[in-house]
Formats: structure tokens, C-alpha cells, sequence
């Protein structure tokens, strides 16, 4: 017979306490709160439990939260509910029924980071990249909110929902103030000690800091042991300094910071941000993301291909700079076109931008192999060395949680730009650049080889230290 | 319910004890009201994961129903010991569906099929767990009694202790031995 392990642990009190709470949701199904008719629990947390609805003025499906009779929208409240920003949920109405507050805000698909959190592989650490990202979008909805002079004080892996699209969403803002409520109750499980500001815990006054600290705490949690990177621990450290003063001014500061290191690989990288935005706001709207990222595809192919005919012509070598020209803009620009309309990113967009990237280089480099101006065997070592690298990242990225970052600074931008230049010079028919391509690959080459043993042998022992903890 | 004075409540708990079964009546909107914050508390949160915190719940409870004043030190054992008879004859009730001592109104119909399951697998409720409880009582009395003070009563090891006038040594194997006659009975 299969006893669990904690049987009887569970005062009866409890038990009873927790059926009753069961059957209290489950009478709830199917009645009306003002226009909402309640149609599923989705479950309880954070501040009190949360319904599928739908509001039958609107014909629309919300979810509507019931939270402690002692709640009161106040002004804060009221302003948090105003707030409309792509990284925070949505909310419609506050309302009451039968004596209980009740908020409807927008329904959302996926998962908290609590909950992402406890389902992770292995020790329940996100790649850095997935924590960079994460927290810059938290950062990026703190900041709108603490411009409207709204502090969130309760941010926490429960309060940061993760949509299905991979949008991160912030839940709950303006109504944890009743964190301090006086009911013993509510106090006696406030789970989010370890994610409060040292001036919270002391009951002193707390500003937009508040959040910085506990955003600080949430990236820690979420990367697990220390990444290593010097520039992401300086982050952390700036985050979780005791003296509010010696912290990140604003959630914007700390997003820049969070920005700056995982574009640590592009040197353009402002400029190109800033020109990829003003590009994609142009975009009509029934052109998509994706159609950009098909686009770059078409440039890398056809590149490859221009470069490949050059050995018959060299003109063609101005046709490949054009391709590769476009092979960057629908490369770059479907993520910024996303990302300004604020839209919910492919389900698959990640993978595919790494599939994509991959298939683009192989795609560029065979064409310039073929090209017949550098060596075809010293290009295609090059393509090769490239995919073992990719693979190599892919495995860092997914199994020690390391990102690409570290490689260098030469990013896919920089390396378009000096293939265009070398396309121009050599179109011009200046010869010795042949001789310098052959050399450039060539030392390039020999680094691929090294940075790839060296990772390898570091990775084969991380592999080692980690085996005998299973 | 504000004007039941509170001292009365340890009155109610000992006329009870002697055999006053009116007291339970007055004493079960009492408890059945803590019921209702503890499963408003457990809406309105996500279910607390250890068992350390969920015990210091119930004594809140015991606390919150002598309404905050201090248990006196000598009658604290006799007193915890008394309510922990008290729950158990209370959530019995709460689990069979009865309403007959409840205040009107207020009354909760509980699904009985998957309502106060003691363990899922394999499925025990708390009306099987009751009547093993019963039979362990007539084989080994204190052993009984720990599993009443800690499962029904909410406390603790050194608490049962003092109760049972015992060491935690023995609430500890008792609690064990118990467990396994209890599991072996109910499989």
C-alpha cells in the first residue's frame, strides 16, 4: 500500500478549512458578480483567488479576483487600475459583490514565474538570457508605474506572469498595500519576506527603490548560483544594496543596465535600436513580424548566391552587400517591430531566430566560399567552426545557463558591415584585399578553434561537478 | 458573538468535559466561524506547504477563541488538551454534514465524496480515520490520544507531550506506531 508520506501531518482543522474553502469556490461557479458569470477557478494566489469569467456586457472573457473583505480601493488603487503598459495586466474594473472587492482584469495565458520557477529543469535556474529578458520587461513596467508615482511593494515569482507568447506581464499592482493589513491572518503568511526591501521589513517610508531591491531578488532567484559574468553580478549588488541610495535610482537605470549586458556583443547596438524603431513604426500594420524574419532568409540565400556568381563576375559582389543589407534589416527588424507594437512575440520566435541565424551563416558562408576570392576549404572550416560553436552556446545556454554574451564583441551587425565593406573594395578591384580576407579567415579560424576547446573542456568539467549531486 | 465573553469559553470547554454536551452546542458556532476565516485564508491564498505553520494556525485559533486573553501557564496542557477533544468532536460533525449544530444560516454543505480527504491514496476521509481512531482506543488508549491532540488537535510534539504528561520521546514513537496500526487498519 502506497502511504503518503505525510500522512496525518495535516491538522484535521486544516483539512476541513481547505474543503470548505473547495466547496466555497466550487458553489461560485456559474453565478453571477455584477455583469461577470463565473465559469472556472483558475486557482488561488497572491492576494486572493482568481476566476475565469465573462463579462456579459462585453462578450469578452476576464479574470476576476476576489481579495480580503478589509480591502479598500484607494487612490493608488484606483490609479494602478488607469495604468496601461504592454508589461501590466490590464485592469477593467474594480467593483465589489456582497461585501467583497473584487478586481476583473484582462485574462491572461500561461504561467507565473513562480510557477516557471518551480517547473524548471534541474535546480529551477533560467538561462541568462530568459532572465535578462524577463527582468527587463518587469523593470520596463515598473518604471511606467512608478511614473505615475504607483510603487508595486509585493513584487515576487507570484506576481510576474509569463504569457504563453512569452510577454511578461506584472499582476497585482496597487493593491498590496493591504500587506500590512492588521489581520493576523494575512500577515502570518506573507511569503514574500525574503523578497522585501530592508526599509519594508523596518516599516520605514518606501519609494520606487522598493521595487528595484525586490526585482533585485527575483533576478537572483531566477539565475540561481552566480552566473559568473562580473557585469551581471555588478547588477545584482546595485539591486540589493541595503541603502536605498547606493541602488539603482530608477527601474529604468536598471533596465539600461539589464540592456547593456545582453547586448554587450553589439558595439552599434544604440544606434541600431534607435534606427530599427523609427524603421519599424513605419511598418504598415498588416505586415508582420514574421514576414520580416521570411524576408531575411530570402537576403541571406540570396547573398549567398550573388556571392557564389562573383567568381564569374565580380559585379555581383554589389548585389551581395545590397542582400546582405536586407538580410539584416528582416533579421533585426522582426523582433523591434514586436517589440514596439508591443504584440505577443511567435511562440516559436526564439528557436527560430537561432534556426534562422544559423541557416543564415551557412547560407553566406558556403556563397563566399564558392566566391573563388578566399580559400572554398578555409571557408567552409569556418562554417563549420561556427556550427560547433552555435551548438556549444546552444548547450551553455540550455544546461549551465551562460550566455552568448561572453564571446566577444564583434556581434552579426559589426560582421555584415565589414563583409560590405571587403565586398566594395574588392569589387573595385583592389587585389591585395584577397590576400587579407585569407588571413582575416585564417585568424579567425584559429580563434574559433581555441575559444571552442577552451569551452569545451571548461563545459566537460561544470559536466563532471554536476553528475555525483543527481 | 462579540458578547460571548470570552473567559466563558474555558467555562463551556470544562462544563463539557464534565459531560455538559450543551456546551459543544455553544462552543461549535465558535469554532465554526474560525473555520470559516482559516478557509476565507486559504481562498485567498495559495495552500501553506509546511506543516510548522499550519500548527501554529490552529493554536491561533485556540488563542483566538479564549478571545486573545492569556491561557492561564498551569491549565495551558489540560486546556489545549480539552480543545483538541473539542475539534475532533466538532470537524467529525463538520464532515458528516450535520447541521444540527450550527447556527442557521451559516451552514455549509460539504461535498462528502472528496471533501476532508485524510490521504489520497489510498482515499481515507476523515469518517474512516475517526472510527479506526475509536478502535486504536480500545487497544492502546494514549497512543489514541496523541494522534487526537496532534491530527485533531493541531499540536505539537512537546505539546502533547505536556498534555499526555509523557516525554516527546514517547509522543514520538507513540505517534509512529500509531500511524502504522492507523495505516495498516485503513489500507
Amino acid at each position: 500500500m502506497n502511504w503518503p508520506e505525510d500522512f496525518l501531518e495535516t491538522p484535521a482543522f486544516d483539512l476541513v478549512a481547505r474543503a470548505m474553502a473547495r466547496a466555497a469556490q466550487a458553489r461560485m461557479i456559474g453565478t453571477m458578480v455584477s455583469h461577470y458569470r463565473i465559469e472556472e477557478c483558475l486557482g488561488a494566489g497572491g492576494m486572493g483567488v482568481v476566476y475565469r469569467a465573462r463579462d456579459t456586457r462585453l462578450q469578452r472573457n476576464v479574470a476576476l479576483k476576489f481579495l480580503p473583505e478589509a480591502w479598500a480601493a484607494d487612490r493608488e488603487a484606483r490609479a494602478a487600475a488607469a495604468l496601461n503598459h504592454p508589461n501590466i495586466c490590464t485592469i477593467h474594473e474594480i467593483g465589489e459583490h456582497d461585501g467583497r472587492p473584487f478586481i476583473a482584469m484582462e485574462l491572461l495565458e500561461g504561467q507565473t514565474l513562480k510557477q516557471r520557477l518551480g517547473a524548471g529543469a534541474g535546480a529551477g535556474a533560467l538561462g541568462l538570457r530568459e532572465v535578462i529578458e524577463i527582468a527587463s520587461q518587469v523593470a520596463d513596467a515598473l518604471e511606467a508605474a512608478h511614473a505615475k508615482g504607483i510603487i508595486h511593494r509585493d513584487i515576487k515569482p507570484g506576481n510576474i506572469f509569463i504569457t504563453t507568447g512569452g510577454v511578461v506581464k506584472v499582476l497585482d499592482f496597487g493593491i498590496a498595500v493591504m500587506a500590512d493589513s492588521p489581520d493576523s491572518h494575512a500577515r502570518a503568511a506573507i511569503g514574500t519576506r525574503p523578497y522585501m526591501s530592508p526599509e519594508q521589513l523596518q516599516g520605514r517610508a518606501v519609494d520606487a527603490r522598493t521595487d528595484v531591491f525586490s526585482l533585485g531578488v527575483v533576478i537572483q532567484q531566477m539565475a540561481g548560483p552566480p552566473p559568473g559574468t562580473t557585469a551581471f553580478d555588478r547588477i545584482l549588488e546595485r539591486c540589493l544594496a541595503n541603502d536605498p541610495a547606493a541602488r539603482f535610482g530608477s527601474a529604468g537605470e536598471l533596465r539600461a543596465a539589464l540592456h547593456g549586458l545582453r547586448e554587450l556583443t553589439f558595439v552599434l547596438a544604440n544606434f541600431e535600436r534607435r534606427l530599427l524603431e523609427r524603421l519599424a513604426r513605419r511598418v504598415p500594420r498588416r505586415i508582420r513580424p514574421n514576414h520580416f524574419t521570411a524576408l531575411g532568409m530570402v537576403g541571406a540565400a540570396g547573398s549567398g548566391l550573388a556571392y557564389a556568381l562573383a567568381r564569374y563576375n565580380p559585379a555581383w559582389l554589389w548585389v551581395a552587400s545590397v542582400l546582405l543589407a536586407i538580410h539584416w534589416l528582416g533579421d533585426s527588424l522582426d523582433g523591434t517591430l514586436a517589440r514596439v507594437r508591443g504584440a505577443e512575440r511567435p511562440k516559436y520566435g526564439f528557436y527560430l531566430d537561432h534556426v534562422m541565424g544559423a541557416l543564415s551563416v551557412v547560407c553566406v558562408g558556403l556563397g563566399i566560399g564558392f566566391s573563388g576570392y578566399v580559400s572554398l576549404s578555409l571557408a567552409l572550416a569556418a562554417v563549420a567552426g561556427y556550427m560547433a560553436l552555435a551548438v556549444n552556446v546552444y548547450l551553455e545556454s540550455s544546461v549551465f545557463g551562460v550566455a552568448r554574451v561572453e564571446y566577444g564583441r564583434i556581434g552579426p551587425t559589426e560582421a555584415r558591415l565589414v563583409l560590405v565593406v571587403v565586398n566594395t573594395v574588392l569589387a573595385l578591384g583592389v587585389r591585395p584585399t584577397v590576400r587579407v580576407a585569407n588571413w582575416t579567415l585564417v585568424i579567425v579560424l584559429a580563434g574559433m578553434v581555441l575559444v571552442f576547446v577552451w569551452r569545451l573542456a571548461r563545459n566537460l568539467s561544470r559536466l563532471n561537478k554536476l553528475e555525483p549531486q543527481r | 458573538m462579540a458578547e460571548e465573553p470570552a473567559k466563558d469559553i474555558t467555562r463551556l470547554l470544562h462544563a463539557w468535559s464534565q459531560g455538559d454536551d450543551g456546551a459543544l452546542a455553544s462552543l461549535m458556532p465558535l469554532v465554526y466561524d474560525e473555520l470559516h476565516r482559516s478557509a476565507h485564508f486559504h481562498m485567498a491564498r495559495e495552500a501553506p506547504d509546511n506543516t510548522l505553520q499550519t500548527t501554529a494556525l490552529v493554536n491561533e485559533v485556540y488563542l483566538r477563541l479564549v478571545g486573545g486573553q492569556p491561557v492561564p501557564v498551569n491549565d495551558r496542557a489540560h486546556f489545549f488538551a480539552v480543545c483538541a477533544t473539542m475539534m475532533r468532536r466538532i470537524l467529525i460533525d463538520v464532515a458528516r454534514g450535520r447541521r444540527s449544530l450550527k447556527r442557521g444560516g451559516t451552514a455549509e454543505h460539504l461535498p462528502l465524496d472528496d471533501a476532508i480527504l485524510v490521504s489520497n491514496t489510498p482515499r481515507v476521509d476523515l469518517l474512516d480515520l475517526d472510527e479506526a481512531l475509536t478502535s486504536l482506543a480500545a487497544v492502546d488508549r494514549r497512543q489514541a490520544r496523541v494522534i487526537e491532540l496532534r491530527f485533531f488537535g493541531g499540536l505539537s510534539v512537546a505539546e502533547t507531550a505536556e498534555a499526555l504528561h509523557v516525554s516527546p520521546e514517547t509522543v514520538q514513537r507513540d505517534w509512529r506506531l500509531a500511524r502504522e496500526w492507523l495505516m495498516h487498519e485503513l489500507a
